[in-house]
């Protein structure tokens, strides 16, 4: 019999908050991503049913990368952020059409969170993934653009400022 | 850097030519693609010249391609061109750092998007 105080299981060694740039802009990024899976909720509610493949596969998607991402910050024992009680949503969720913006809103923002990533990332292996990132968040904007019959569906530089 | 400037300037010629020949829906798209590849050229233009401290005047207008090809590109070649820039741009990104692997990045991302979404609608049937 184990003490509470020498658990069998193996336990999380101990973490510290995120100091240098690569980490804190993949934090940043965990953020973004816990936003986006929220916001999805909403997205979710007032879709129209034949967006629902769209919908699930924009937030399996979201899903795995965020969970991917908290791994890499645990391998190096850093603290990722953990998801708000609450969010403020940018603006109204009313029809699917708000809902059709907010996704495309919610993509280009974390376009840009996983482009500071690929510019602050010290590996290959990061910057790899990062890029992975931010072409899916770049093709999810536009099939939500297609939604909205927004013109054009792309833009140039998606996550960037150029 | 080059090379990646050379791809971009070949896509939005390609581009550009199919637009010509391309019909009332998917000329407005190929035109978008044109427009992004254009503007692609000219961020990593002026990136190589900041680079190199060079303060050189920016190069004119691409010379007129020979118009000699019988046949136009078609929507499905100027997507498999931009899969193979987004590619390239992808690889590269992961071998940089800083701000030239974040614009490599968005140009990969841009270039994959077009194929994937855009270029990839069907015309609706009348």
């Amino acid at each position: 019999m184990t003490s509470p105080t020498s658990p069998t299981s193996p336990q999380p060694s101990p973490t510290k908050q995120p100091e240098s740039a690569d980490d804190k802009a993949l934090a940043d990024a965990i953020a973004a991503e816990h936003a986006t899976i929220y916001g999805y909720g909403f997205v979710s509610a007032h879709s129209m049913p034949d967006l629902n493949d769209l919908v699930a596969e924009s937030l399996t998607e979201h899903r795995a990368r965020r969970d991917s991402a908290i791994q890499t910050l645990a391998s190096r024992s850093v603290a990722a952020p953990v998801a708000a009680v609450g969010y403020q949503l940018p603006t109204p969720v009313k029809n699917w059409k708000d809902a059709a913006a907010l996704a495309v809103r919610m993509e280009t923002d974390d376009a840009m969170a996983w482009r500071a990533v690929l510019e602050q990332a010290r590996s290959s292996t990061d910057r790899a993934f990062a890029v992975t990132a931010l072409t899916q968040c770049a093709v999810r904007a536009a099939r939500w653009r297609q939604v909205v019959t927004a013109w054009p569906l792309t833009v140039p530089f998606p996550g960037g400022s150029e | 850097m080059e090379a990646q400037l050379e791809l971009a300037r070949r896509d939005s010629e390609l581009a550009r030519a199919a637009a010509t020949a391309a019909g009332d829906f998917y000329a407005p798209v190929l035109n978008v693609v044109a427009d992004e590849r254009a503007d692609h050229a000219k961020a990593l233009s002026a990136e190589i010249a900041r680079a190199s401290g060079a303060t050189t005047t920016p190069a004119g207008p691409p010379a007129p391609s020979p118009s000699t090809a019988a046949t136009p590109a078609a929507r499905t070649d100027v997507m498999a061109a931009l899969r193979e820039s987004a590619d390239s741009a992808a690889n590269l990104a992961a071998n940089l750092s800083g701000y030239r692997a974040g614009l490599l990045g968005s140009i990969s991302a841009s270039c994959t998007a077009s194929a994937a979404v855009p270029l990839a609608m069907k015309e609706p049937a009348h």
